[in-house]
């Protein structure tokens, strides 16, 4: 999905039509503020955004992307560049920043480039959030238990620090695995660290 | 019988009281002592009237004298006291006049203007003070004309004797000529003289001469100034008009290569007739590109009027421009407030297009109170202490108890060519913020809680905060 933002409607329209036109999905906003207010479904996307628009321009809306934690990549496209403006913009994670009149070959390499860059982002994301629903089926024992074998622990210091008997440790660690679908304890480990890591 | 003692020695001691007191007192007094001395001549010297009929004459003669003596004594006594009084008079007048040469010497010492009468037959000529001052010679009692034109500027020699013939004339004159002193000092004059006539029927000017160097100097440094400014201010305009013209054009300019491409995309392989079409698109591509390929070297070229990057304090910024707005904001009776914090960090730029931008700003402010009752007029030019991007910024608000903003207005001032005066180009806010943005910072606007809008810009700081 390629999202287009931008205050004319010309350009906002013609750039619409030219990407269907490439085979891409895509939606237009006239501003930011559009763009954040309409509910958008979690599939690899980017962002084609205009620098600059009245009320909250593309910097902007990039940077308030970024605080709310949405990596969308954004391709920048300006009638009005200057090299500091696109240095800013390419340090906040841009993909590119085309001048208008771009040639049509560069925005869509870039999109092309920013949708298999979203593509493995959103692989992590449903990946994560797969992990996430198995983690939260998971009692609140099986997941001290797994914080702590996560953490390189054996069975029995396990069942020693929680007071309990090994055997049951053991027997709820074969059920975090069957729960979490991890194949070995390396991947468990790995799905804890996704967990943590975004939780922490 | 009576004894009378002899009168001769005593009649003429009265008369002589009767005339002291005539001399001293006047007419009044004088009469009074006539009566008693005729009184006393009468009962001391004569013989009663009853007795001696020959008293009578002697009686009248006395009284005569001594009426020609108090007569003669009142006259003297009435001469001398109208002598005092004009010598009074005169005395007063004389102080009158002292006093109001003393506040012309003054007044001509403070304005630089000294006065000069040329009587034209012998060109003989008279100084004030402050004249002999303006062409620095010694007060002198015998002058001519020889005196001035030795002072004159070698330069403007030819034609200050070309004015001095046509006042020969009879002509006035009113003029400015350049003099050369002693110490090769140069000074400008303004000199103006008026003929008339005098009393010997002679012609002669009457005029003034004023030293206008100094008046003169400053003017020129202003108009310097004034002149920079222009000059500096076109550049920037030129500049910042191609930048927001190449934005305005260059919309459009990528929706025909945007369309372009998508018929391309969208169009059959097929016949001759197809191929035609698709050769025209290309064209159209090319062409759009071209167009955007020469707005950019247009831009390129603006953007070379040198912009200087130096610190700049903003509080300098802030004061500069209200002095510069200070005879707008009094004629529209607006009163303008200014808060600036001690420490404000400078920041990066161009002092000259930043003070045009919050000129800019402020006049916008201006014009937007036109509407409100004067006693509502206030203009506040704030500077604070921000953030941008996280990183140290300086914020200038500039707020106006005016209009605001209709609906959907403020969405567009920015526009170029958006206008809501009836003479506007609807360029100021366009080139505002193409100036803020190239000094890497922000310019937008605010509708107040209270009344009017709020103009700010934030510009990133640069180095420590100086106090």
């Amino acid at each position: 999905m390629v999202y287009v933002v931008d205050d004319d409607l010309s350009v906002r329209r013609s750039t619409g039509r030219l990407l269907r036109c490439a085979g891409f999905k895509v939606q237009t906003f006239a501003s930011a503020r559009e763009f954040l207010e309409h509910p958008r479904r979690d599939v690899p996307a980017c962002l084609v955004l205009d620098v600059r628009m009245p009320g909250m321009g593309g910097l902007e809306l990039q940077r308030e992307l970024n605080r709310l934690g949405n990596t969308v990549p954004v391709i920048f496209i300006t009638a009005h560049g200057d090299i500091p403006m696109s240095v800013r913009a390419m340090k906040a994670g841009a993909v590119e920043f085309l001048t208008k009149p771009f040639q049509t070959a560069h925005l869509l390499d870039a999109i092309r480039m920013a949708l298999a860059r979203d593509a493995v982002a959103h692989e992590e994301r449903m990946e994560f959030r797969e992990v996430r629903a198995r983690y939260k089926q998971l009692t609140p024992r099986e997941r001290e238990v797994m914080a702590l074998i996560t953490a390189g622990r054996l069975n029995k210091q396990v069942a020693g620090e929680l007071a309990t008997a090994e055997r049951t440790v053991k027997f709820h660690r074969a059920n975090i695995m069957q729960k979490m679908r991890a194949k070995s304890l390396a991947e468990l480990v790995r799905m804890a660290e996704k967990i943590t890591g975004e939780t922490g | 019988m009576h004894e009378y003692w002899p009168s001769t020695p005593y009649v003429s001691l009265l008369l002589c009281a009767t005339l002291f007191t005539a001399w001293f007192g006047g007419q009044g007094p004088g009469l009074l002592a006539l009566g008693l001395s005729v009184t006393a001549f009468y009962f001391l010297f004569l013989p009663p009237l009853s007795a001696d009929a020959s008293s009578l004459p002697r009686l009248l003669c006395f009284g005569l004298a001594g009426l020609l003596v108090t007569m003669l004594a009142s006259t003297q006594w009435r001469t001398t006291q109208s002598l005092r009084r004009a010598k009074d008079e005169l005395s007063a007048k004389v102080d009158a006049l002292r006093r109001s040469e003393n506040y012309l010497a003054a007044a001509q010492r403070l304005s630089h203007t000294g006065c000069f009468d040329w009587r034209v037959a012998t060109d003989e000529v008279f100084w004030s003070e402050e004249t002999f001052h303006i062409f620095e010679y010694e007060p002198m009692a015998k002058l001519n004309l020889e005196h001035y034109l030795r002072r004159i500027h070698p330069e403007d020699l030819a034609l200050v004797r070309q004015m001095i013939e046509n006042a020969r004339k009879g002509n006035d004159f009113d003029f400015d000529h350049r003099l050369l002193l002693p110490d090769d000092q140069v000074k400008h004059v303004h000199i103006m003289g008026h003929a008339e006539m005098n009393e010997a029927g002679e012609l002669e000017f009457v005029g003034a001469v004023m030293d206008v160097t100094e008046q003169n100097r400053t003017q020129d440094a202003l108009h310097q100034a004034q002149a920079n400014y222009a000059h500096i201010t076109r550049l920037t305009t030129m500049g910042e008009f191609a930048v927001s013209i190449a934005h305005e054009v260059n919309q459009p300019l990528t929706a025909v290569v945007n369309n372009a491409n998508a018929c391309l995309t969208l169009l059959p392989a097929g016949g001759p007739a197809v191929t035609e079409v698709r050769d025209a698109l290309a064209e159209i591509i090319d062409d759009a590109e071209r167009a955007g390929t020469v707005i950019a070297r247009v831009r390129q070229l603006a953007r070379k009027a040198p912009a200087e990057r130096k610190l700049v304090d903003l509080r300098e910024v802030i004061v500069e421009v209200v002095a510069l707005a200070r005879y707008e904001s009094a004629t529209r009776q607006v009163t303008i407030q200014t808060g600036m914090p001690a420490g404000l960090p400078p920041v990066l730029g161009d002092r000259v297009q930043l003070e045009q931008v919050l000129l800019n700003l402020v006049v916008n402010g201006l014009d937007a109170m036109a509407e409100v009752p004067a006693a509502r007029r206030f203009l506040l030019i704030r500077a604070r202490y921000d953030t941008q991007e996280d990183r140290p910024a300086v914020t200038i608000d500039v707020q106006d108890t005016g209009a605001g903003f209709a609906p959907g207005q403020l969405e567009r001032i920015f526009e170029a060519f958006y206008t809501t005066k009836p003479q506007g180009l609807g360029m100021g806010l366009a080139i505002s913020r193409s100036i803020i943005e190239a000094h890497g910072g922000r310019l937008w606007a605010e509708t107040n809680a209270g009344p009017g809008a709020t103009f700010s810009f934030c510009l990133p700081a640069a180095g420590e905060a100086r106090s």
